[in-house]
């Protein structure tokens, strides 16, 4: 069963730094998880609690929907390469675009607090856009194996 | 007779195989009748999103609350706008070199998913509908929007039948 479960992985033909890559997002998100549950109950004493709590409203929602991607990538991605890409693409721009609402377009609306562990996650966003968009890149430019 | 009838049909595969080539050689693939219609209403529905926006910002239009066009959304509009019209001009320029259609079409909808997610989750409680009727009608229709970029990326072929 163990043997199986490693060749499956192995058939992949995925880079390391591929593996490396989503080991981190995965461990970010559950960090950032964990910091948003301990933010939450500080958000009421803070001087801007009204654009906290914006932020860690939108942050909860937002991350009911990452949690169903990273649940079900697994899967998509040990039965359908070409589905897994398309679905690291969404999860890419998705990641991207968040980034950009946050720091461009949401900037008055919402405030993310600059310390404790919520100040890292932000400082700790680009990492993770980094590792999806090599995987990605890995996805489009790496031949891989028919399903 | 016979043999004419046997010229006309060796013509006719010589023009077919030369036509062909010549498609494959120019690597212009043709889109089905359904993709070129959603093609159109897509860039309809962008187009004139663009035209309210600048109707509006530029008070060129009545009977939108002043205030709500001062406050803070029109911040996120002007910040929305610019990158949408970003990600249209991208996917029109991917059409046209048939180069990325389907990963600039994902990155659409996924913009535009998330951003009707932060409309709702942020604006939902503090504006209502008669204060912006103009971008009310657009948000409503909305979803027809998104699916049907759904359809264009479903339908679009990247490749010839035979390559």
């Amino acid at each position: 069963m163990e043997a199986r479960g490693k060749h499956m992985f192995e058939s992949l033909k995925l880079s390391r730094v591929f593996w490396l890559s989503i080991i981190t997002v995965y461990v970010f998100f559950i960090f950032a998880f964990y910091s948003l549950t301990a933010e939450f109950k500080n958000s009421y004493n803070s001087e801007n609690a009204e654009q906290l709590y914006a932020a860690i409203k939108l942050t909860s929602v937002r991350f009911v929907g990452i949690s169903i991607i990273l649940i079900g990538y697994p899967f998509i991605l040990l039965r359908n390469t070409q589905h897994a890409k398309y679905l690291t693409i969404a999860l890419t721009v998705w990641v991207i675009a968040m980034y950009i609402d946050d720091h461009v377009v949401l900037y008055r609306m919402i405030e993310y607090s600059d310390r404790g562990l919520f100040a890292l996650v932000q400082w700790c966003r680009p990492i993770v856009i980094i590792s999806l968009v090599w995987m990605s890149i890995e996805f489009t430019l790496r031949p891989h194996p028919v399903d | 007779m016979v043999n004419k009838n046997e010229n006309n049909s060796e013509i006719a595969s010589i023009l077919a195989s030369s036509l062909e080539q010549q498609s494959r050689v120019k690597d212009f693939i043709f889109q089905s009748s359904k993709f070129r219609i959603i093609f159109c209403f897509v860039n309809l529905y962008a187009v004139l999103i663009v035209a309210v926006y600048f109707l509006v910002k530029g008070d060129l239009v009545e009977g939108i609350n002043t205030n709500f066009v001062n406050g803070v959304f029109l911040t996120v509009l002007n910040g929305r706008t610019s990158v949408f019209l970003l990600l249209f001009v991208s996917l029109n320029l991917s059409a046209y070199y048939n180069f990325g259609f389907k990963i600039v079409c994902l990155t659409t909808i996924i913009y535009m998913l998330n951003s009707a997610v932060d409309n709702i989750v942020l604006f939902s409680d503090s504006t209502k509908i008669i204060d912006r009727p103009y971008f009310s009608a657009f948000i409503i229709t909305r979803p027809l929007f998104v699916i049907a970029l759904v359809g264009l990326f479903i339908l679009h072929k990247e490749k010839a039948k035979n390559d």
